[in-house]
């Protein structure tokens, strides 16, 4: 199905991510972000090293669980008003944009800039992985029991169900590409600004499947299709009243 | 005493006290009560799992493209799902995008400190700006019905502990008291 490509003043997108993951078998050491900030520091100029304590469930020596923190550090290189940064961790390098997002064309700009950066440093490599996200926010429903009015993608309970819709937890995905590609749509409830309204991520996530299907030559082609894709998903997910409140 | 902190939000560091600053050394050892089963729920249900294989949130698992938004969400999520209460959202939003190195510690502060004392503490969660030296930072207000010399020792032990979990950004985050009353 063609989808018009829509411009909106006003788009619901809180952040757009493009992620490239690398194999394994790549050599990657602590010196390989600092290889890639000569590239970078152009557009991002502040290097911030982040510490981040992630939660793990790990055995205990009874065999129990239990919680541990481990250690994460990851590098991110974000420009001045830090809406927009490259992060690099262990063999993941993903560059993002904080709303205001103001076009594609900007940042497929940014990550074509990025590829070439890791093109120079890292070299031709497969892909282990590649992912495109739009995490979108929604915060003009006013309860989730009016989601039909605005979005095309929500549960949907049958008659049985007559008691008001509190929160939202759904997630589908959907094969692309022959099986290549997947995309994963997710809807679920966020806490609102505003307490007389409900808020919503509508967030979209198109990714490869299988390791290696995209070489590195053909990666900014590759994304360019997972946009379109990423697109033309979002426009089927909401209602032209949704649409409207983007204008 | 409680005059001078009442207004703690706006405060700065130098008329914390002594147990906040970390200058008066606890000699004791906090006595952790069991876990309530909804903290432990709210918790694990949150986390990713590649030990167990434990169902993760949507949106947060680690086969998700990498996004910084969905876990600033979650984490207030988490925190209202505790019975906190937060200044502005916008701005606590805007602040842990900033700063996703206090996501762990923003979300086990408030869980630890609901699950200390046993839901008789409310925990309200503030953005602070030092109006010395213009540093933000977020502060994470336990507010107690009773504040006995007890409820400032394990303040003090869960703060340490805390500390710990942001070995980059110390100054961006404080788990103290501002003596009110806690709100229901």
């Amino acid at each position: 199905m063609e989808t018009t490509r829509r411009c909106y003043t006003q788009p619901p997108i809180q952040e757009a991510v493009c992620e490239f993951r690398f194999p394994e078998a790549l050599p990657w050491d602590m010196a390989t972000p600092g290889l890639l900030f000569p590239g970078l520091k152009g557009d991002y100029p502040v290097r911030k090293q982040r510490t981040d304590a992630e939660p793990r469930l790990v055995q205990n020596t009874k065999g129990e669980p239990a919680l541990t923190f481990a250690k994460v550090e990851r590098i991110a290189y974000s420009a001045e008003d830090g809406k927009s940064f490259v992060q690099v961790g262990p063999r993941a390098v993903s560059v993002h944009k904080l709303s205001p997002y103001s076009s594609w064309e900007d940042f497929r700009g940014k990550v074509t800039r990025v590829h070439s950066v890791l093109l120079d440093v890292v070299g031709a490599t497969p892909l282990e992985r590649v992912g495109l996200r739009y995490i979108n926010r929604l915060e003009a429903v006013n309860s989730p029991a009016d989601l039909s009015d605005f979005l095309r993608f929500r549960p949907e309970c049958g008659p049985g169900v007559t008691e008001p819709m509190s929160n939202v937890q759904m997630a589908c995905t959907f094969g692309a590409r022959g099986g290549a590609d997947s995309y994963r749509v997710m809807l679920v409830s966020l806490v609102p600004d505003d307490e007389q309204k409900a808020a919503l991520a509508l967030d979209i996530d198109y990714f490869t499947c299988t390791p290696g299907v995209v070489k590195y030559d053909s990666v900014l082609a590759w994304v360019e299709a997972a946009h379109s894709k990423v697109e033309s998903v979002f426009e089927g997910c909401i209602t032209d009243k949704l649409r409207g409140l983007f204008r | 005493m409680t005059d001078s902190l009442a207004c703690a939000e706006q405060s700065t560091s130098a008329t914390l006290p002594p147990w906040v600053l970390g200058l008066v050394a606890p000699t004791y050892e906090r006595v952790v009560p069991q876990f309530p089963l909804d903290v432990d729920r709210l918790l694990d249900t949150r986390l990713s799992s590649p030990c167990t294989g434990a169902p993760c949130f949507v949106g947060l698992d680690e086969q998700d493209s990498a996004g910084l938004s969905p876990r600033v969400e979650e984490t207030i999520k988490t925190i209202v799902a505790l019975g906190a209460t937060i200044g502005s959202k916008k701005e606590l939003r805007a602040f842990l995008l900033a700063n996703p190195d206090l996501l762990t510690a923003m979300r086990h502060s408030c869980a630890e400190a609901v699950r200390s004392w046993q839901g008789s503490v409310k925990v309200h969660v503030s953005l602070v700006q030092d109006p010395e030296s213009a540093l933000e930072y977020v502060a994470v207000y336990v507010r107690s019905a009773s504040y006995g010399d007890s409820f400032l020792d394990e303040l003090q032990l869960l703060s340490n502990e805390m500390d710990s979990l942001v070995p980059g950004q110390p100054d961006r985050f404080l788990v103290t008291t501002d003596f009110r009353q806690p709100q229901s």
